[in-house]
């Protein structure tokens, strides 16, 4: 190619710089959310597997199947519930049936209840009846008092630890030290005794909107004693012993329960944090590919601007392109002073879209700060600069295609 | 100006000038070079090989040199064979030109003159290679132009048509010397400091060095036509046509434009020039008059060998003495 061309199509762009720049923009905005898209995305699977990986990638919680019984599918007249009891917590805590399982805690949680302290009054996300192993487990330290502990079960203690949250609602300031004050609870008035460590946001809900008592006192006062629990967590001895001890508790439940173990799983689930992790991020990988796929279709918008830029630069330029034709400039000459016109144009766009998108990756999104992915700056200046070249072939033909005697004429 | 008094000078380039350029080094008045068609048709030795401009011209099937029948003396720049250019309009068929021959020899000075619609226009496109002729032969300094693609009309436009039109057409926003360089870049020319000081040339010998970086924007109309006519000589071309190029132009820059005209005429080059009034086709040596796509009158002013008329009449141009004609 003459390298003429580049610099007669520079000479077009410079010739109407409002113009191109607008242009640019089209493809600028599209390559700089595409990237950016994809880091915020990037991003916030990152912070997901960290904060979960923190709390140790060995824990495991334990539902009872979705509250369908056996029976029920059976024959469809008796339904039994099946719950979790004492009895299981102290059959998995029991070495000799499960090795692999290092401390268990029942999780038993009483919904809808309120509580109140000095005329205000708030209800906490969750209010559950733990073991004092609870806060090992969960790697969840107290940043005021204690947490509960071993007598508190035996004595049924009237006793509470509050997430930041529900100290906030209640006292109104997370500066206030609440321990030894009294709380009432649904009629039974409790004393705090710690407050826990705040943890923020696990992606779905504030975890520090929490208040926990002894699991014998959420027995005693509140849920009474057979309602059982609604979850076990267990810590498994390490990350890699974590699917052996799965699969011990679901044969010590499915024992206590007399149940075959297949049928187990059905009744009983175990989700381990690893499920959480992965579960989180297909989630968010679903959501980053359809918003990149929006991104995409900006990329797209801007592509058809620059052939309609292209189409009226063409047009407008008509009776130069019978000027240059009618001195000696052939097809090939016009075709590439104007293909290069769209893909200079597309190129400097998308430059300026990858110099965007990372400026952008510097600002924290949502509390999320983006990660950017180096594939996506590659992929989106390459589809940019294809873009210029695709948009910019038809307008450049259809230039290069006129017949200078009627270009030269027209007006 | 070095180009006013007409007898030869060496250009003041030439002496720093390592090589010979071949192009419009403009010596005052001497006859006509003339080579053979085939001579004619040589690259300048810095012209782009790649490009095969004049490969493909002269290898072509269609590129028949002096035929039998049409026999074309070397000294013809043009020959034409009963030309006929039919449109058609919607379903009304417009014969613009029927039967229309004429040789123009090498350093001939031609107007063709017509009201509109005489098919004068239809005419210089044919002749200026932006279109081809419906019926007819036409060569061109030796090449048959029948059946050409476009790309290789293309480039004989480049090599052997220097344009220059009645509204300048100039490109815009870009500087004079730029577009003077123009049909370099296109012709090939891979050097840009051989490009520029051809270019240089060309606009000294136009009276415009000193306005070299000027837009065209920045120019009055006699100068903008005076840098056309210095793209149009740029390249060296067999012949210069000019359609109505004091068309736009007030009597002052009028009478510049034609003056050089006559001047490059005197130097040896062919210019044909289209238009309607008399006192401009007054500085040819031979004018041609069409009607209804005939040729009419074809009445020589002047031997093809000798000055142009306003140029004889003068010795030098007499500024007063065509102001008055023009003016008349």
């Amino acid at each position: 190619m003459n390298t003429e061309n580049f610099r007669i199509a520079i000479q077009g762009i410079l010739a109407n710089k409002l113009r191109a720049l607008l242009t640019m923009l089209g493809i600028l905005i599209g390559v700089a959310a595409v990237i950016l898209v994809v880091a915020v995305g990037n991003g916030s699977s990152k912070q997901v597997e960290s904060k979960l990986s923190a709390l140790g990638t060995n824990t495991l919680t334990v539902f009872s199947g979705g509250g369908f019984s056996r029976g029920g599918k059976k024959n469809g007249t008796q339904s039994r519930r099946i719950v979790l009891t004492q009895a299981d917590v102290t059959a998995i805590s029991n070495q000799a049936n499960a090795p692999d399982v290092n401390a268990v805690t029942p999780v038993a949680s009483d919904t809808g209840a309120t509580a109140s302290y000095d005329g205000s009054t708030y209800s906490p996300a969750s209010f559950i009846g733990v073991d004092p192993v609870y806060a090992t487990i969960k790697n969840w330290p107290v940043t005021e008092g204690r947490f509960i502990d071993q007598n508190d079960l035996t004595d049924d203690s009237k006793v509470v630890v509050l997430g930041t949250t529900a100290v906030t609602d209640l006292f109104g300031s997370t500066s206030v030290n609440p321990v030894g004050d009294e709380v009432v609870f649904g009629g039974t008035t409790l004393q705090v005794i710690g407050v826990l460590k705040s943890k923020g946001s696990n992606g779905i809900q504030d975890q520090d909107d929490i208040a926990i008592i002894p699991v014998s006192t959420m027995a005693a006062h509140f849920t009474g004693a057979t309602a059982g629990f609604s979850q076990l967590l267990a810590q498994a001895t390490s990350a890699n012993t974590s699917n052996a001890a799965e699969s011990e508790i679901l044969a010590v439940l499915a024992s206590d329960h007399g149940l075959t173990s297949t049928v187990a799983s059905t009744d009983f689930s175990v989700l381990s944090q690893s499920d959480l992790l992965s579960t989180t991020q297909s989630t968010t990988k679903t959501f980053t590919i359809l918003l990149a796929a929006v991104a995409a279709i900006s990329l797209l918008v801007g592509g058809i601007g620059v052939m309609n830029i292209m189409l009226v630069t063409v047009t407008e330029r008509t009776r130069e392109i019978g000027i240059r034709k009618a001195i000696g400039a052939r097809k090939s000459d016009i075709l590439s002073q104007f293909l290069v016109e769209a893909v200079l144009l597309s190129i400097m766009g998308g430059l300026l879209g990858v110099f965007g998108g990372f400026l952008g990756s510097h600002f924290k999104i949502d509390s999320i700060k983006p990660v950017i992915e180096p594939y996506t700056v590659f992929l989106a200046f390459g589809v940019s600069m294809l873009t210029g070249l695709f948009f910019g072939l038809y307008p450049a033909n259809r230039a290069a295609s006129l017949r200078p005697i009627d270009a030269l004429r027209y007006e | 100006m070095s180009w006013l008094p007409h007898r030869a000078q060496p250009d003041d380039d030439g002496a720093d000038d390592p090589r010979p350029v071949p192009a419009p080094v403009l010596t005052g008045y001497t006859p006509a070079p003339e080579p053979p068609p085939t001579k004619a048709l040589a690259k300048p030795a810095e012209t782009k090989p790649g490009r095969g401009r004049l490969g493909s011209l002269l290898s072509r099937p269609g590129a028949k040199l002096p035929v039998a029948g049409t026999a074309q003396r070397p000294r013809d720049v043009i020959v034409v064979n009963n030309l006929v250019k039919t449109y058609a309009l919607g379903d009304i068929e417009v014969h613009a030109l029927q039967g229309v021959s004429l040789t123009i020899e090498r350093g001939d000075f031609l107007a063709i003159m017509g009201a509109s619609g005489s098919g004068k226009s239809t005419l210089m496109n044919i002749l200026g290679c932006l279109d081809l002729p419906t019926r007819g032969r036409y060569l061109l300094d030796g090449v048959d132009v029948r059946g050409m693609s476009e790309d290789e009309l293309s480039d004989v436009r480049n090599r052997k048509i220097g344009f220059i039109f009645q509204s300048f057409n100039l490109i815009p926003r870009t500087e004079a010397i730029v577009n003077v360089e123009l049909p370099l870049i296109y012709g090939g020319m891979r050097h840009k400091a051989d490009r520029r000081r051809r270019a240089e040339q060309a606009m000294k010998s136009v009276g415009l060095a000193d306005r070299l970086h000027h837009l065209p924007s920045e120019l009055s109309g006699g100068q903008q036509q005076r840098v056309a006519v210095a793209r149009a000589i740029a390249t060296n071309p067999a012949m210069i046509l000019a359609d109505e190029p004091t068309g736009n132009l007030d009597t002052k820059a009028t009478h510049e434009v034609l003056d050089i005209f006559s001047r490059l005429n005197a130097e040896g080059r062919t210019v044909v020039m289209i238009t309607h009034e008399d006192d401009v086709a007054a500085v040819a040596k031979r004018v041609i008059r069409l009607i209804d796509g005939h040729i009419v009158d074809d009445h020589r002013a002047a031997p093809v060998n000798g000055p142009p008329p306003m140029y004889r009449a003068h010795g030098n141009l007499n500024e007063e003495a065509l102001l008055d004609q023009v003016a008349r």
